[in-house]
């Protein structure tokens, strides 16, 4: 009997963590596609509504995920075990986008002294930081080791 | 840079004036996060500002039209010179007891933007009144320069009477405008007295401390460009607590189980409106009109902005322009041509007229950048209120 409740305790277990690795593969998924959005809205100057849509969208799906990491605990190790389970240089690659690019962005988000970009987008360092340090100490590495990641920050 | 060591100077002399026992000196930064910081859960901690406001715009209101300079001058008494002050930007929602927003859990979002917009708009009108102090300090610097100046002419005017090349009473007419700006000296000084008071109020010093107010610096605005419209279209409506708080309600009009009291405050009179479920369709009228309001708002701030802008850099070529001309004057006099005082009196108005118009356009500039930065949240606005983080976290 005892033995059949912990299996079932188990089973339990890896079936809830693998429903959040679940979701966080959509999550990674989603902000793939607003990057390619992004990608492709990013250099119309000066922007107009439709880059200003694009941009908040990325920005604050990456400030939901790090909020999320934050305020749910639960989330913290499926993650993990996600990017170990993937390639971080290619996560990275497919969903980050270089810091010379944020540059870029937040020069043309700029006149005069004034900002014109959601909010969202001036945090851009600042979150991924928070994202890094929900990483455990090997994921840590990898991501300081990995241009695509590091490069970002 | 000599202006400013001009300002300071006269800052500390009306000090010496008014006689209080301590001065401070304080710069807009700091305005804005002494103000910022305030806790405004307590209505009447709001009020302050709006009554300081108020008082401030009644005693300029009265005195500006007045001054005897801006007749001696011909200057224009532009209307944003005696009613300088702020109003809001747009009306938004504030829940009648701010005590009770954390017992009403579903409005907290609403209350939340509520707060931040009261919050912006105190640090606004307590800028728009710094702004008003330093734009005051020079304009009396500017009439106690001018005084001088006609001092100078009544002693030639005076020498010329008794040497027979000037008709009798030119020199009585030049001291009748020195004693009129006498009095406008002593009537601005105590409006500034009253305002530096005000100031002194709102940031909680003690009554014996008086501000001394950081001069602003101006040069970066040569640099600037003009701005457009659609640039800041997105910014404006994704910012504005005022609309965000309107949205918000109503989401939860179809929850809300009791009714609920909150003023619209910001324009005119605050009036109170009930909100409950059947106020739904209300409340999307409402969203949509102060959406409406706030791109009006936006498109006359971006015309302003430009306009002074544009004004700018001529006001300070004519304010240059003039004051060679005047010198010239009085080189050509001292040098012994023939300059008539009329000559010496046109060219010294002209001077404070182009003077007075470049100074003011740069504290209409300072206005309207501050009130864009308010309306985008930028700047001094982004930095969330503390005590509403504060509230937040009680509420989890």
């Amino acid at each position: 009997m005892k033995i059949k409740l912990l299996t079932y305790c188990v089973c339990m277990f890896f079936l809830i963590s693998c429903k959040e690795e679940e979701e966080i593969q959509k999550k990674f998924q989603k902000i793939e596609g607003l990057k390619i959005a992004l990608q492709e809205e990013k250099d119309h100057t000066p922007y107009g509504q439709t880059q200003h849509e694009t941009l908040k969208a990325y920005f604050s799906e990456i400030n939901q995920m790090v909020l999320q990491l934050k305020n749910e605990e639960k989330y913290v190790n499926p993650l993990n075990s996600f990017i170990e389970k993937n390639n971080l240089e290619e996560l990275c690659s497919k969903t980050l986008i270089l810091k010379e690019t944020w540059e870029d962005i937040m020069q043309n988000c700029t006149r005069n002294r004034f900002f014109l970009c959601a909010e969202e987008v001036r945090s851009y360092p600042d979150i991924l930081l928070g994202f890094k340090n929900h990483l455990n100490a090997k994921n840590q590495e990898t991501f300081d080791k990995t241009p695509a990641c590091k490069d970002s920050l | 840079m000599n202006k400013i060591v001009k300002l300071l100077f006269l800052a500390f002399f009306l000090l010496s004036n008014i006689g209080f026992s301590e001065e401070r000196v304080i710069s807009l930064e700091e305005v804005a996060s002494t103000i910022g910081s305030k806790n405004y859960k307590i209505q009447e901690t709001a009020l302050e500002v709006y009554q300081a406001k108020e008082s401030i715009q009644v005693a300029r209101g009265n005195l500006f039209p007045k001054l005897n300079f801006f007749k001696i001058a011909a200057v224009s008494l532009q209307p944003m010179m005696a009613f300088a002050m702020v109003n809001d930007i747009a009306p938004f929602l504030l829940p009648k007891n701010w005590i009770e927003v954390e017992k009403q859990k579903v409005l907290y979002l609403t209350s939340q933007e509520s707060y931040r917009a009261l919050w912006a708009n105190e640090i606004m009108m307590a800028k728009a009144l710094y702004f008003n102090i330093l734009l005051d300090f020079s304009i009396l610097d500017h009439i106690e320069v001018n005084q001088k100046q006609f001092q100078e002419i009544l002693e030639i005017a005076k020498l010329r009477e008794e040497l027979g090349g000037l008709k009798p009473g030119s020199a009585r007419d030049v001291e009748i405008q020195i004693l009129a700006l006498k009095e406008d000296i002593r009537a601005l000084t105590v409006l500034i007295q009253e305002e530096l008071t005000f100031m002194s109020y709102l940031l909680g010093f003690p009554s014996s401390v008086e501000p001394v107010l950081t001069p602003v610096l101006l040069e970066e605005i040569e640099t600037f460009e003009p701005l457009g419209y659609s640039d800041f279209e997105f910014r404006v409506l994704d910012s504005a607590p005022e609309l965000r708080g309107l949205h918000h309600m109503v989401h939860v009009a179809d929850l809300l189980k009791k009714e609920v009291i909150f003023d619209f405050w910001g324009v005119g009179t605050p009036a109170s409106i009930r909100i409950e479920k059947s106020k739904k369709e209300v409340l999307k009228i409402q969203a949509q009109a102060t959406q409406e309001h706030l791109k009006r708002e936006l498109k006359i701030l971006i015309d302003q902005y430009n306009l002074n802008l544009e004004n700018y850099r001529d006001a300070k070529r004519r304010s240059e322009l003039s004051k060679i001309s005047l010198d010239q004057n009085f080189e050509r006099l001292t040098l012994g041509d023939d300059v008539t005082i009329r000559d010496l009196i046109e060219s010294s108005k002209n001077h404070i007229q182009a003077d007075t118009d470049f100074f003011r356009m740069q504290y209409e500039f300072l206005k309207s950048e501050d009130r864009l930065s308010r309306l985008i949240f930028y700047g001094d606005y982004d930095k969330k209120p503390a005590v509403l983080d504060h509230l937040g976290e009680t509420l989890k």
